[in-house]
């Protein structure tokens, strides 16, 4: 009998021993601070070996961890007259949208965390934005945004997108510039993900509502290496505004192949990639008059200017992003905030503050558009330093027809050097 | 009936530990933290998709690489009816047509051996990935899905259930003739194939029946995931693990493959979120060459050989 025994128990026992320790560990880790708080734990599930990895270096991650040291340094958040210090715990999804949900569930259930900050990249956004709101955690999204999640906005309450994208005003204002200075015709190219695929159907239909013709909108895959087809097509087509809604890989691939191939339409749109200030340092004098999305720059405000400064000696210049950083900064500004006009870590009674307060912030004034009754929050666009840039003598000025200006939007642009 | 051939002892035995440790598991929403029920919910879908990947490629030695396909068919299935329909019917439909992809794909490619038929199989995980990426971003001009989320607990006893179904179902066709005309083929097929064996439709059968499992899995699991898209819904991962997970466990026995399971995720889960995190490939790549290299049988084996040794030790003859 115990040879059976034996058998069919040690496979098993192993499985039990596995699960037991499995729960021993998992209840042993990360908890304990539920009662009597002494820090406030903010998680994040960011992309930090995978393809987008790179923003771990020049998008949300570094202000936020610069956020957290700087708010430490000064004695930490004040929660109802006690100052506590902000801790981040980041796990790695390696963009991975499955292991993205897994990790916020560890972060929510195990590390009990208080708040979330988003993952890297729009299609992630979408996976951990419900996540957020079946805990009831508040989440700050980072990079990315999408018009397809607005009307799912308004059932998370918890969700925050911060960045401005397509139709949240960048292509409106980008065609309304466009069609001020008399273009007719337009090439778009765009990525075939979800962001590439909101940016045409966003742009196709502003630019038809003005009148503008659009030639083609012509799909490439994020493993392209070769631009010349699209490019060659375009110049046959002699487009008055070349649309490129892609990742920097295949933007700088375009510039360059513009380039070899002397395709200079009176207006080029790159993004995002365009906004950072690697593109500059790479294309100089060839950047001129190239249009970004984004924007802001040292001439946005005072505290703008300081705050490039911050960002430069933080993660240095190439890595400085005319797009985000301003942004990320201003909404951590307002988490802090929050949290300190709410006096508590309780997510429902900071969403309220979330729902009504205005607070000065590096961008100048925030509030949130609150989407449906009681949904997540967008930002209005009067809280946006720029919507689109235009890169004029080594700075990405933001030429918005509004004041948020701060140069004239030259078209035609200038054509490409000759060296 | 005639009950007295039945070993009594042995009946108690068999089932009596899997089923204490199935109460064991089924109570952790009681009394474990929502963690605990997240991460065993996990340890679950991976025992179903390897369990099931072993029904067909443990038994007949044919490398399937196309568990993600179907696995990603129950995801489809649960964003396109999560909301049409209560959502044991999504799991059936998902399990069905899971069942009807493999059947015909069986049917096509089940005449092709080796890496040709790992290679096909990997190649319609891609290319589904990419007609339905195709088909969102061109027709829909979006990409991806929302799907209607159950609670933790209900996703939980969900995979529980088919869970019990996917081992019983295994359990039944390895102790079944058409195990026995399985273990055949896998040992040599045109053997098989002379004592009258209908060797195609077997594989075809086995292979379109392992595919309901994980379908009826990646439906549960896409209403945790809550949003889905191709590049979720069709993960080449999904189609290494259970074939790294049953190697790493053994597939000689049902208990290899769902050893593997438990261990290799709990090991993704300490390596990814420890404070290993940023070597998490690197532990992971040597614990998976170092198996391969030598414990050819997996950890399973490995335990019944010290075992066989240390019983051999002990009932040796001693001198004197």
């Amino acid at each position: 009998m115990w040879k059976k025994v034996f058998k069919y128990s040690i496979p098993l026992t192993i499985c039990l021993i596995l699960a037991v320790s499995a729960v021993l560990v998992a209840g042993c880790g990360g908890g304990g601070v539920e009662e009597g708080k002494t820090e406030i734990l903010i998680g994040a599930s960011r992309d930090i070996t995978g393809p987008q990895a790179g923003f771990q270096a020049y998008g949300f991650a570094p202000l936020y961890k610069a956020w957290a040291e700087e708010v430490n340094a000064a004695g930490g958040i004040d929660v109802g007259g006690t100052k506590l210090p902000v801790r981040i715990i980041e796990y790695d999804d390696a963009s991975d949208p499955a292991v993205c949900t897994r990790n916020l569930e560890k972060l929510i259930t195990q590390d009990n965390v208080d708040f979330l900050f988003g993952p890297t990249g729009t299609a992630m956004l979408f996976a951990a934005a419900p996540i957020a709101n079946k805990y009831h955690k508040i989440m700050l999204c980072g990079e990315g945004g999408a018009t397809t999640l607005e009307p799912k906005l308004a059932e998370m309450p918890y969700v925050f997108s911060v960045l401005n994208y397509s139709n949240h005003f960048q292509i409106p204002v980008f065609a309304d510039l466009i069609e001020e200075k008399g273009a007719q015709t337009v090439y778009i190219c765009y990525m075939n993900d979800l962001h590439g695929a909101e940016y045409r159907l966003t742009a196709q239909s502003e630019f038809e509502i003005r009148g503008l013709q659009v030639l083609q909108a012509k799909s490439i895959p994020m493993s392209i290496t070769d631009m010349d087809p699209i490019v060659k097509e375009a110049k046959d087509l002699n487009p008055d505004v070349f649309c490129m809604f892609a990742y920097p890989n295949q933007n700088i691939l375009f510039m360059q192949t513009a380039m070899a191939l002397d395709f200079n339409p009176k207006c080029i749109l790159v993004g995002p990639g365009c906004n950072f200030e690697f593109f500059n340092l790479m294309f100089g004098a060839a950047l001129e008059g190239v249009c970004g999305e984004g924007a802001w720059n040292k001439n946005s405000s005072p505290a703008a200017a300081a705050f490039a400064e911050k960002v430069t000696e933080l993660v240095g210049m190439g890595n400085q992003d005319w797009w985000g950083a301003i942004v990320y900064q201003s909404t951590l500004e307002y988490l802090q905030q929050a949290i300190e006009e709410a006096g508590t870590l309780d997510n429902d009674k900071i969403l309220e503050v979330y729902r009504t307060a205005h607070f000065q912030t590096t961008a100048g004034e925030m509030w949130w558009d609150i989407q449906g009754e009681n949904g997540g929050g967008l930002l209005p666009q009067e809280c946006y330093a720029g919507q689109i840039g235009q890169w004029q003598s080594g700075i990405f000025e933001v030429i918005d027809n509004d004041e948020h200006n701060t140069a004239p939007f030259i078209y035609p642009k200038a054509p490409w050097p000759e060296s | 009936m005639d009950f007295s051939n039945i070993n009594w002892k042995r009946a108690a035995i068999q089932p009596g530990i899997p089923i204490l440790l199935l109460v064991l598991v089924a109570f952790a929403p009681l009394y474990g933290s929502g963690y605990i029920v997240t991460m065993f919910t996990y340890f679950i879908l991976y025992i179903i998709i390897t369990v099931s990947w072993t029904i067909f490629s443990g038994a007949t030695g044919y490398i399937s690489l196309a568990s993600a396909a179907f696995y990603g068919v129950g995801i489809y299935a649960a964003a396109m009816f999560g909301e049409r329909m209560p959502f044991i019917f999504v799991i059936f439909i998902a399990g069905f047509a899971s069942f009807v992809l493999a059947f015909i794909v069986g049917a096509i490619t089940l005449r092709l051996r080796g890496i040709y038929f790992a290679m096909f199989t990997f190649g319609l995980v891609v290319l589904m990935k990419e007609v339905i990426h195709y088909w969102e971003i061109t027709i829909e001009g979006t990409r991806g899905h929302f799907v209607i989320y159950q609670s933790n607990e209900t996703i939980f006893y969900y995979l529980l259930g088919i869970f019990v179904v996917t081992i019983i179902v295994a359990y039944i066709i390895r102790r079944s003739k058409f195990g026995l005309a399985l273990a055949s083929i896998g040992e040599n097929e045109e053997a098989a194939g002379h004592t009258g064996i209908n060797v195609t439709m077997v594989k075809i059968i086995t292979f379109a029946v392992s595919a309901i499992f994980m379908a009826a899995a990646g439906a549960v699991m896409a209403t945790k995931l809550t949003y889905i898209d191709p590049g979720v819904a069709f993960n080449p991962m999904m189609s290494f693990s259970p074939a790294l997970m049953a190697i790493f466990g053994g597939m000689a026995s049902i208990y290899g493959p769902v050893a593997g399971a438990v261990i290799f995720s709990y090991l993704q889960e300490l390596l990814m979120t420890g404070s290993l995190k940023n070597y998490y490939m690197l532990i992971f790549g040597a614990i998976l060459v170092a198996t391969i290299i030598y414990l050819p049988s997996g950890v399973t084996g490995l335990i019944q050989n010290l075992w066989r040794r240390f019983k051999g030790a002990r009932s040796a003859p001693t001198r004197g």
